[in-house]
């Protein structure tokens, strides 16, 4: 076993008198998806804020490619991209244009013809390539989202709730780009409640509830079961 | 980073069509402002040089007709005699003092409108004269003249809220800054150049429009008067800026900061000034204008009726006026004696005036640094030349020159009475008393080039910097670890 790009131990997190996360550990290794599964209000966003290094943790530790954000947020940075739900580019930019400006930001220096060659790469139709994001379907400004990260050539990447709203046919295009970041070595971990994508793409599910990981399904155990008994028996256990 | 963030964010309100729609907003705003202050400038400026081509002009007649008034033998009644002391004492002189509007008067026009910039000078009491122009039309108490310094102070500020109350809160509400961070960018960046971006387009258009058009229309535009006035209005930009940093670096919503920043605008442009002209009102009083007139009237009336007393009051202060042997006591005489007289007498009426006016000035300038817009009015406003310190100059020189007519004329009529020369015998032609007009004194201004202090710009600078200094704290902390501020609105 290769040493997680992404590690969690034993992660706590308060709101108030509301606990969001109970020792919640986890971890995804390099070219692995991790698929985390929970009813809303189970801590999966409260984990993703916590590795982006928006919320601070009560207690634990988390370390990407081995940097703590909560001690050096800008280098745990450069390891991770993040794809939400809504991916946030600037509507009136084409999707070229938003893809060079976040990529500049992040120092990475490309011509014009790489950024266009990395949307081929993601399939944004060549004619949406310079129209305003705007214009765009949530799967494409999905996939210009993709490209960020491709460009960025980060070790990690996570994803919040990516297929919610898409149709089968963006969800499986969107699925095999990031099957494709997997086997380039990249650590996927994806907050859903899409059980079929999980189930589909995801090397490990963990399925976490208020706040405590309450399961974890292998790769070829998940070949034998029904995702959605266990989910829903560790749910209706939880509640 | 600079580079990129102003490029995107330029091509960002470039595609909102925000660029061209400000752009062409300040230049309108620019180019209606300084021609409305232009001209009524110019105006002022016509009238003031009609005045002195007439005053020039009777000399010059004058001096044309004397040899026939010389050669006349008709006898001429004195007041219609132009070249009667008396006649042009009391009645005909074409003496005029004049305050002539400087080059940066369409900065700001500030009270030119309602203050008078030329007086007809006539020997009588100076209180007719310079005590009777503080009326003010209605409709300049509405929004004042629509001149430059009305734009900068309460437009300027305006168009600034309007484009950059969402700068940073957009990014924050829209999900951009996540990404942008997460990629290493820097809220602080972003904010800064997005102010400073935003801004600029707003206040450089304007400055360069009215600018250029000071260089180019006014005659006579210093450098000096042109860099103070760059510096004030972007010192006021600066402040606004800085209040937008301030009001935007709090991350809360858009809405929220356009809400909060309208109010900081009513209560600094409006409300504190309201206030403080209620204050200094209350604080210092002006005398009832109405009993002045009445005053002046009772004084007129006593110096009348007690004609004899008051000519007699008169030659004991001026005993080489006298006429030897005899107490002279024709009109002219009689006339100078009692305006002295009303003078003497309301000589405490009108330093209750002077007094209530410095004390409110000095209130003025104290109060001041309460509002950025009373700072930046009464700087521009000086700068104009327009302002109360240069107009009570002007004041004091009017009511010099009023007095060196005076003397003239009495000593001249004195000396004319001590020749006989207004009755030179029965039955004979009066002589011409006056032949040269250009012995008349004649208003020489020397208003220096005003002189504003700096002073309550470095207040407005350090306010600005201090304003800033809490808004780069505020948003380094949202740059920071662990700031849940980013993630939510």
């Amino acid at each position: 076993m290769t040493t997680p790009i992404i590690q969690i131990n034993n992660l706590q997190k308060r709101f108030g008198e509301y606990q969001a996360l109970q020792g919640l550990s986890l971890a995804v290794h390099q070219g692995e998806i991790l698929a985390l599964l929970g009813p809303n209000g189970a801590g999966k966003t409260t984990t993703i804020n916590c590795l982006l290094g928006f919320l601070q943790p009560d207690a634990g530790e988390i370390t990407i490619a081995g940097v703590n954000p909560q001690l050096d947020v800008v280098t745990a940075r450069q390891h991770l991209a993040y794809i939400p739900e809504q991916v946030a580019l600037y509507p009136r930019l084409t999707g070229l244009e938003n893809l060079a400006y976040f990529s500049k930001v992040a120092s990475i220096d490309k011509t014009d013809d790489e950024f266009r060659t990395l949307l081929a790469e993601v399939k944004l139709p060549s004619h949406a390539v310079d129209k305003p994001v705007a214009t765009y379907s949530k799967g494409m400004r999905q996939k210009v989202g993709i490209a960020i990260a491709l460009a960025k050539q980060a070790k990690a990447l996570i994803l919040d709730e990516p297929t919610s709203g898409l149709d089968p046919s963006a969800s499986h295009e969107f699925s095999q780009l990031i099957q494709s970041l997997a086997k380039q070595g990249v650590a996927i971990l994806m907050a859903t409640h899409d059980l079929y994508r999980a189930q589909e793409d995801a090397h490990r599910v963990a399925i976490i509830n208020q706040g405590q990981l309450v399961d974890t399904l292998l790769f070829e155990q998940l070949k034998e079961v029904q995702l959605e008994s266990v989910y829903l028996k560790h749910i209706k256990v939880g509640a | 980073m600079k580079r990129l963030i102003l490029a995107t964010e330029l091509k960002n309100l470039w595609r909102e069509k925000l660029v061209l729609t400000l752009f062409l907003t300040t230049s309108v705003l620019a180019l209606v402002a300084f021609f409305n202050a232009h001209y009524f400038a110019n105006k002022q400026r016509d009238v003031v040089l009609a005045a002195q081509q007439m005053q020039q002009q009777t000399i010059q007649n004058a001096k044309a007709g004397l040899p026939e008034r010389l050669a006349s033998t008709e006898n001429h009644k004195w007041w219609e005699d132009p070249y009667d002391l008396r006649g042009q004492a009391f009645y005909l002189m074409q003496n005029y003092a004049t305050k002539t509007p400087l080059a940066t008067a369409p900065i700001a026009t500030g009270q030119a409108d309602v203050l008078p910039y030329y007086f007809k000078m006539l020997i009588k009491e100076k209180q007719h004269i310079v005590h009777q122009y503080d009326y003010v039309h209605p409709l300049s108490l509405l929004l004042g003249q629509f001149d430059l310094s009305f734009v900068v102070i309460y437009l300027l500020p305006l168009l600034i809220i309007s484009i950059c109350f969402n700068a940073l809160a957009s990014e924050r509400q829209g999900g951009q800054l996540r990404l942008l961070m997460l990629q290493g960018g820097s809220a602080t960046h972003l904010l800064t150049y997005q102010l400073l971006l935003r801004s600029a387009l707003i206040v450089m258009p304007f400055l360069l429009i009215s600018s250029l058009l000071l260089v180019i229309i006014r005659d006579q535009m210093g450098v000096t008067e042109l860099l103070s006035y760059n510096l004030i209005v972007l010192c006021y930009s600066g402040f606004w800026i800085a209040l937008t940093a301030w009001v935007n670096s709090r991350a809360k919503s858009a809405a929220n900061n356009a809400a909060t920043l309208v109010t900081c605008w009513l209560a600094l442009v409006i409300v504190v000034p309201a206030l403080v002209n209620t204050s200094i009102a209350l604080l210092d009083p002006t005398p009832s204008r109405i009993h002045y007139i009445d005053s002046l009237r009772a004084a007129s009336d006593d110096a009348q009726k007690a004609s004899e007393k008051t000519l007699a009051q008169y030659f004991q202060d001026h005993p080489e006026l006298a006429k030897n042997g005899s107490g002279a006591s024709d009109y002219a005489t009689k006339k100078i004696a009692t305006i002295n007289s009303v003078e003497r007498a309301m000589e405490v009426q009108d330093a209750r005036f002077l007094n209530a006016q410095q004390a409110q000035q000095q209130s003025a300038q104290k109060l001041q640094y309460l509002s950025p817009a009373l700072i930046v009015q009464t700087l521009l406003v000086d700068l104009a030349g327009n302002g109360l310190t240069r107009h009570h100059a002007f004041m004091s020189e009017v009511e010099a020159h009023h007095q060196a007519l005076q003397r003239f004329f009495a000593n001249e009529i004195a000396k004319a009475n001590q020749r006989g020369d207004f009755a030179p015998c029965d039955g004979c032609s009066t002589k011409p008393t006056l032949t040269n007009l250009a012995d008349i004194p004649q208003f020489s201004s020397e208003l220096a080039t005003p002189v504003y202090s700096y002073a309550p710009l470095i207040w407005l600078l350090l306010l600005a910097v201090g304003l800033l200094l809490i808004a780069k704290r505020r948003v380094n902390k949202l740059d920071s670890a662990n700031n849940k501020e980013v993630l939510v609105v």
